[in-house]
């Protein structure tokens, strides 16, 4: 009997999770035909080309993620989450593990933090959503990000820009310029009236994003893996650099309505509108 | 019998009625900033009110929970433009977003009606072109009262006595030089926002602490209610009350949980977002510091100042007299109950502390009728 009780907290621990993500050069395609744009991502340990934030992972709270990472560019990079002061190094061509045991659910946001902030723009962020077990609403995923052509050609010619001189041209969710992020399943949200929606809103860029729902209110639950010490509603929700929310969804009325960013420059690529930071929610009516 | 009379008669205060305001558009107006620079502004007017010469911000709508709001939108422009209620989550045909509901032609019209949702502060602004046609001047705000009328925040919320409405934004002047010579462009700079007047209830500089709609004056025994409104769709605004510490209640048109309505000296408003502070404190001049913050690294941009001044309760040079805003309350009461909009007065009529004799006020009720 005793055997037996010592047996249940084996059964009850959690699983590792693993995955093998890279640090990888590539390009940036804007939507608006512009030139390619040289970035540095986090991105699947798969992949042959680098992308924009591409890593975002989901946790099932219990579990521990053991996160390999592997450094397939030419220079030091970083490791580190967006709330903790230290940092993992890891040099051209080496690899590290990295493990991670939340203790509460929530969005983490893992970085660059070298050469603040010039590293971050360049692309090199992602997350880690962590989930109740409990919870089966359908998951997500918005991970905001911005790109100023001229800055990420000056640090990939070997300098960095003037901070103040920050004036990103095009904006991303999920490493997609609206109407592309129309196409995406993981940021064009499809719901029913009713029922519950997770959405994690992730800033893996370096400005802020002030993230208006049309048709809704969002109801906020954690930030950072630190939940509120009460849900509460918004229907326009700040989200800086380094940030990931927690937000739930329960749709009132059925229709198509756009969120975008109210810092109205992110919905733009250049001179055209609209694009950029801006996907539209499609909820149908309920089904009983 | 007594109590059913009551009963009956606070009963009909909370009926919901149907509320109905007639909006046009102006797009050949210029406005003069405080520096004496005049620069072209597009926005919304109450049709009817055309004594007014204001355009930014646009009417503000009045209603309560529940009603049944129609807002008649003549778009009186060469342009396309719409209406879309931000924040009040209404149904998709009249969300005023040309994707998903419809565009106003040129000098077409359409009715936005829907049911007013939860008390608090919302705006409205146009939904075509947005990045353009809300740095022009086209938004204003809706404040939705409780169902019962009563002077607080929301249904059995906290209490006010006097409120303002602080509508927030920047222009950059490059911009509107554009709009002014170009007609609409498509291909803008917007990357390129350097806003140079930071404006507050569609001034800038000097003229908003001149302007007594905006100056926040009330009496030591009383609550003012702040309604902030960042509507002007680009950067954050820190507003700091110095020794004073304000109490954030609402935002969004939603109560905030209890543990969250915090005491502080300072709030951020980004952009599209509405708070309601609460505002008590001991007798003097304050000044509200409005910082407008760079989107990309929260460094100062630029700046605005309001003043918040709080009288002795009972003073004697203030008895027999009202603020000028609630004499505007009153008037827009018999007028139009739907709307608090601009009105003017000449500064003659006004005494240095910006306040009105009631005689002088009924004498300027036909002037402004």
């Amino acid at each position: 009997m005793k055997w037996l009780i010592l047996f249940f907290p084996v059964l009850a621990y959690a699983a590792d999770q693993n995955v093998s993500i890279q640090i990888r050069s590539g390009m940036f395609v804007p939507a608006d035909g512009g030139d390619p744009i040289p970035i540095v991502g986090f991105v699947p340990i798969e992949e042959t080309t680098g992308q924009v934030s591409r890593i975002q992972i989901m946790l099932t709270l219990g579990d521990r993620l053991v996160l390999s990472v592997t450094n397939n560019h030419t220079e030091i990079h970083h490791f580190t989450w967006a709330t903790e002061q230290s940092s993992v190094s890891i040099a051209p061509g080496a690899s590290e593990t990295i493990f991670f045991e939340p203790k509460t659910t929530g969005a983490y946001v893992f970085m660059d933090g070298g050469e603040q902030p010039f590293q971050v723009a360049r692309g090199l962020s992602g997350a880690v959503m962590v989930k109740d077990p409990g919870d089966s609403a359908p998951d997500f995923i918005w991970f905001f990000n911005e790109h100023d052509a001229e800055w990420l050609s000056t640090i990939n010619g070997g300098t960095f820009p003037d901070p103040a001189s920050y004036r990103p041209d095009y904006f991303t969710i999920n490493g997609n310029s609206y109407p592309e992020t129309m196409s995406d399943p993981q940021a064009a949200v499809v719901g029913e009236v009713n029922q519950a929606i997770n959405i994690w809103m992730v800033n893996g860029g370096i400005q802020a994003h002030s993230i208006h729902f049309h048709g809704y209110h969002v109801e906020v639950l954690s930030k950072n893996g630190n939940p509120f010490p009460q849900p509460y509603l918004k229907d326009t929700l700040p989200v800086k650099p380094g940030e990931g929310f927690h937000t739930r969804l329960v749709p009132y009325q059925p229709g198509l309505y756009p969120v975008r960013d109210h810092s109205l420059t992110a919905v733009t690529a250049r001179g055209f509108y609209p694009n950029g930071m801006l996907v539209v929610l499609n909820i149908s009516e309920a089904t009983e | 019998m007594k109590n059913a009379l009551l009963l009956l008669f606070s009963s009909t205060l909370s009926f919901a009625a149907d509320v109905h305001i007639n909006i046009t558009v102006g797009m050949s107006s210029d406005t003069l900033m405080h520096d004496g620079t005049s620069l072209r502004i597009w926005g919304f007017r109450e049709d009817g009110s055309a004594s007014s010469p204001y355009w930014v911000p646009g009417p503000t709508i009045r209603c309560k929970e529940g009603d049944h709001l129609f807002i008649h939108f003549a778009n009186t422009s060469g342009l396309e433009h719409t209406i879309h209620a931000h924040g009040m989550d209404v149904p998709q045909a009249v969300d005023g977003v040309p994707s998903t509901s419809a565009t106003v032609p040129p000098f077409g019209e359409f009715v936005y009606d829907f049911i007013v949702p939860h008390a608090g502060t919302y705006a409205y602004h146009c939904h075509v072109h947005t990045v353009l046609h809300l740095q022009m001047g086209m938004y204003g705000s809706v404040i939705v009262d409780p169902i019962s009328g009563s002077n607080t925040v929301w249904e059995a919320g906290p209490a006010f006595d006097r409120e303002r409405l602080w509508v927030t934004g920047e222009y950059d002047s490059y911009w509107h030089w554009l709009a002014a010579n170009g007609g609409h462009p498509t291909n803008f700079p917007f990357h390129e926002y350097n806003p140079d007047y930071f404006i507050v209830n569609g001034m800038s500089g000097t003229d908003i602490s001149e302007d007594w709609q905006t100056v926040a004056t009330f009496a030591s025994q009383q609550k003012m209610l702040l309604r902030l409104n960042n509507i002007g769709g680009f950067l954050p605004h820190r507003f700091r009350f110095g020794q004073l510490q304000v109490q954030t209640v609402i935002s969004d048109g939603r109560p905030l949980p209890e543990p969250m309505r915090i005491f502080s000296n300072e709030i951020t408003v980004y952009p599209g977002e509405r708070y309601g502070v609460l505002v008590e404190g001991p007798v003097g001049e304050y000044m509200t510091e409005i910082d407008y913050l760079s989107i990309y690294d929260e460094s100062l941009v630029g700046s605005a100042e309001v003043p918040l001044i709080i009288y002795l309760e009972g003073d004697s040079t203030r008895d027999g007299k009202r603020d000028i805003l609630d004499l505007i309350q009153l008037l827009n009461g018999i007028a139009n109950p739907s709307s608090l909009g601009h009105v003017s007065f000449l500064a003659a009529d006004l005494d240095e502390n910006g306040v009105i004799e009631t005689e002088d006020f009924l004498l300027l009720l036909p002037l402004i009728l």
